[in-house]
């Protein structure tokens, strides 16, 4: 498969909750998953080749998910971004749109949500 | 209990964190579409209070000139106290913001402000319930303290019994409106909690 997984939450539970909630087919050896503990963290992996698609979070400490998806539009940067939040008014779900994310997912993941909405983006 | 608390593993200070985190978030939600305005929320962050008073001393709302707290108490297998903690001023604004006079009297701007915290401190201890799986209901909320005796009213209401503290500051965009809601949950409900948590964190 080949593909490249930023997960982005300051919680590991949610990061795992994450990964646990990924279709089989994403375990599979040719998938290399990275995890971030801030937005600085997943802009890094980024930056490092590590992302064509990131989970990302938007309450964060240092650098939140609004300030990485800007960063990421400035850049025009070649990454899915699917956003996994609590923070679930309507005028922030439509900022990340807005600002290049390619779905919104609320807390806490369902993995049926999670894979209907890979599949939607064509991931699966 | 003191020791239980002090005892929180990484992996259970975190999840606690993440659970407010969707309480919150729902919360925030539910303010939002009042006013129709965007809700910025901060990390949350968990102290605890030991037999010793809690240091909220760098809670922000302390350092406001004038500040306004409420109260509302929940029961059941979850039970405890929220404290929301409204400046003066950004009070004002928030009437303004969901459409009242500017010159609301005394009681018409207490009314609102109970409003208020009935709405963020449901939408709260609702979220953090369910995710628990621990049953809990409401009280009604209640005027705690308006003026610069706020930092004793509230070390009394969380030294009675009040053991774990969560805390998340409120701030809406473009305006001066803030207000810092803590929740203090009872030394008695910690260890359904910290079961509760056990059980999530084994399913990961």
């Amino acid at each position: 498969m080949g593909l490249k997984i930023v997960v982005c939450d300051d919680s590991s539970m949610s990061r795992k909750m994450i990964v646990r909630a990924l279709p089989s087919a994403f375990r599979d050896e040719d998938v290399t998953l990275t995890q971030a503990a801030n937005g600085l963290e997943a802009l890094e992996a980024y930056h490092a080749g590590k992302a064509d698609l990131m989970f990302l979070d938007l309450t964060m400490p240092q650098m939140d998910g609004f300030q990485v998806l800007e960063r990421l539009k400035a850049e025009d940067a070649n990454v899915i971004v699917v956003v996994i939040s609590a923070d679930i008014q309507p005028e922030a779900q439509r900022r990340v749109k807005e600002l290049g994310a390619a779905a919104f997912i609320r807390k806490p993941v369902r993995e049926d949500v999670l894979q209907e909405t890979l599949h939607n983006i064509g991931l699966v | 209990m003191a020791a239980l608390l002090e005892t929180l593993t990484e992996d259970q200070r975190d999840a606690l964190k993440e659970l407010m985190n969707i309480a919150m978030g729902q919360a925030a939600d539910r303010l939002a579409r009042l006013i129709d305005t965007l809700v910025i929320l901060s990390v949350p962050s968990i102290r605890l209070a030991t037999e010793c008073a809690p240091d909220l001393s760098d809670c922000p709302i302390f350092s406001a000139p004038s500040a306004y707290i409420t109260r509302q108490s929940f029961l059941g297998a979850l039970r405890g106290e929220v404290l929301v903690c409204f400046e003066q001023d950004g009070a004002d604004e928030l009437a303004s913001l969901m459409g009242f006079d500017e010159n609301l009297n005394t009681d018409e701007h207490d009314e609102l402000m109970l409003d208020v915290t009935n709405i963020l401190s449901s939408a709260c201890i609702k979220g953090l319930a369910e995710q628990l799986e621990l049953p809990a209901s409401f009280g009604a909320p209640s005027i705690l303290a308006t003026n610069s005796t706020l930092f004793d009213k509230v070390g009394d209401v969380i030294n009675r019994d009040q053991t774990l503290i969560l805390e998340i500051c409120f701030k809406v965009e473009s305006h001066s409106f803030t207000c810092d809601l803590l929740v203090c949950v009872a030394r008695e409900s910690l260890p359904s909690v910290i079961e509760a948590i056990n059980r999530m964190l084994e399913d990961l």
